[in-house]
This record gives C-alpha cells, sequence and structure tokens, in this order.
C-alpha cells in the first residue's frame, strides 16, 4: 500500500515535471534562449526518472525486486544530472548578468541515496538561492510559488537522509510526500502562467 | 543601476512598435523602439530572416508589417515571460 502511494506521488511529479520541460521547450523554440533549453532537459530528465521509478513502485513486489532496484539507481543519477543542468542554467544567467560567479564543479556521482541526497540539495540550495534573488528583485508571486516549490523538493531530500538514518517509514513518505507538494506547486504555477 | 534590455526583449519592443501601427517606417520604429540606426538595421535583419516582419514598399517608402507568426510570438511572449520571471530567469 505503501509503495503504492510513493509509486502515485513519483508518476504525478514525473507528469508534471514532464509538463513543465515542455512548456520549457516551446519557450526556447520561441525566443531561443538556452537557459530554456536547460530547463526542458532538466525537468525532461527528472521527469522520466520519477516516472520511471512511480512506475517499477505501482508493479512492486518480490519479482519485480530487481526492476525496482534499477530504476530507483536511474532516478538518482537522473536527479542529480538533471539538478545539475539546473545548476548550469542559473550560472549562466549570473554570467550574463556579470555577477560573481559560484563555481560548481564536475562532481563524482555515488549511488549510495544519502550521498545522492546531500549533492542534490547542495545543487537545489543553489538553484534555490537564484530565484531567491529573482525573487526579492522582482517580488513576483509566481516567481515565490517556484521558490517554495524548489524548498520543498531541498526538504524532501533532508526528509529522505533523515529517513536513511531512522528507521520509520514516515519519513520516507514526508520525502515523496514534500516532493509531490512542490511539483503541485510547479504546475499551479504554469497554470497561472496560462 | 540602469538595466539594459535583453536581444529579445529589444526585438519584442520593435515587434511592438509595428504591431501598434499595422505598417511602420523605420523612423517610426527607431523611436518607438528606442534604438540607434545601426543597432535598428542589425534587428530589423534578423527579424526578416526569421520570418516574424516583411518589408514593403508603400508610396515611395519602406514599411515594415508583422507576419502571422510574428503576431504569434507577440502574443506567446507574454507568457513566456511570465514563465520565465516564475523560474527567475531573467528575459
Amino acid at each position: 500500500m505503501v509503495y503504492r502511494y510513493l509509486g502515485l506521488a513519483d508518476l504525478t511529479s514525473g507528469v508534471i515535471a514532464l509538463i513543465v520541460s515542455f512548456f520549457a521547450y516551446k519557450c526556447y523554440t520561441t525566443v531561443k534562449d538556452k537557459r530554456f533549453l536547460l530547463l526542458e532537459l532538466s525537468f525532461l530528465i527528472m521527469g522520466l526518472g520519477m516516472g520511471m521509478r512511480g512506475f517499477s513502485l505501482m508493479i512492486a513486489s518480490k519479482r519485480t525486486f530487481h526492476i525496482v532496484l534499477t530504476c530507483i539507481l536511474i532516478e538518482a543519477v537522473a536527479r542529480i544530472v538533471s539538478y545539475m543542468i539546473l545548476a548550469v542554467a542559473y550560472t549562466m544567467q549570473l554570467m550574463s548578468l556579470g555577477m560573481t560567479l559560484i563555481g560548481v564543479y564536475p562532481l563524482r556521482i555515488f549511488i549510495i541515496d544519502p550521498m545522492v541526497d546531500t549533492i542534490a540539495i547542495f545543487l537545489l540550495s543553489y538553484v534555490t538561492f537564484n530565484i531567491g534573488v529573482t525573487l526579492l528583485k522582482g517580488k513576483s508571486r509566481l516567481t515565490l510559488v517556484v521558490f517554495i516549490a524548489f524548498s520543498l523538493l531541498i526538504f524532501s531530500h533532508v526528509f529522505s537522509i533523515i529517513g536513511h538514518y531512522v528507521p520509520s517509514l514516515l519519513y520516507l513518505m514526508l520525502s515523496y510526500s514534500a516532493q509531490l507538494a512542490s511539483f503541485i506547486l510547479l504546475l499551479i504555477a504554469l497554470l497561472k502562467v496560462g | 543601476m540602469r538595466k539594459y534590455r535583453s536581444r529579445v526583449q529589444i526585438m519584442i519592443d520593435i515587434l511592438k512598435v509595428i504591431h501598434k501601427r499595422g505598417k511602420a517606417r523605420p523612423t517610426h520604429i527607431l523611436y518607438g523602439a528606442n534604438l540607434s540606426h545601426d543597432r535598428l538595421k542589425k534587428y530589423l535583419r534578423e527579424l526578416e530572416e526569421n520570418g516574424l516582419i516583411i518589408k514593403e514598399a508603400l508610396g515611395g517608402y519602406v514599411v515594415y508589417r508583422l507576419t502571422s507568426k510574428g503576431l504569434r510570438l507577440l502574443r506567446e511572449y507574454d507568457k513566456i515571460r511570465r514563465f520565465a520571471e516564475a523560474f527567475g530567469i531573467e528575459l
């Protein structure tokens, strides 16, 4: 039952990520700004990863154990790659604005969950910080919604780390719920955009 | 600090001027979009090459009008701007 919920949360988040990706792609084809292309690529990889993990969790059983494990692995790698692409997109923005560049060094990807989460928190904090700067400058409600969405995504990884050390399903549920809430907020932002 | 317009923003400003007037002469665009003559020429050429505007001769003058692609871009730009704003991307 728990796996079904987690799978459904992942699938929903994945579909929303794909919608964001599609919208970013449309923006890219219209204005040819590479940052939109990176946003599209990032959410596409994230969405596909979550979709695969979600589907595998939905069909989770003893017989599909290896499939689930593989999908979890793929999702972990996909997530880090997508966050790195996001970080690059926001770094491009800082460079174009002539601001101090915070270095994004190539990271070795570890397929161990707390490490993946730690890297994810670092990259997401960087992205969220950049969105926060824009929020302070523009004070737009839409930016606030996306800022909260990315902050929730950070919390999702924090809960995931806690869940690794505290043997309770609660943190796993909290992690997936925070992720789902984050993508629902992104969907709301998209709907407000039109 | 003075905020400079991005390339996209300048192009949108040009399209807006042309849209507002229906058919616009380079001088009108120059003043409306607040550009120098050289930059205007460069942007008009780029917009024309991308099929967003079309050059016509009208009563001995050169005028520009929007193509359907240009009009569509102008309409979609507001959504794009809002999407970019939401994600903290400055156009």
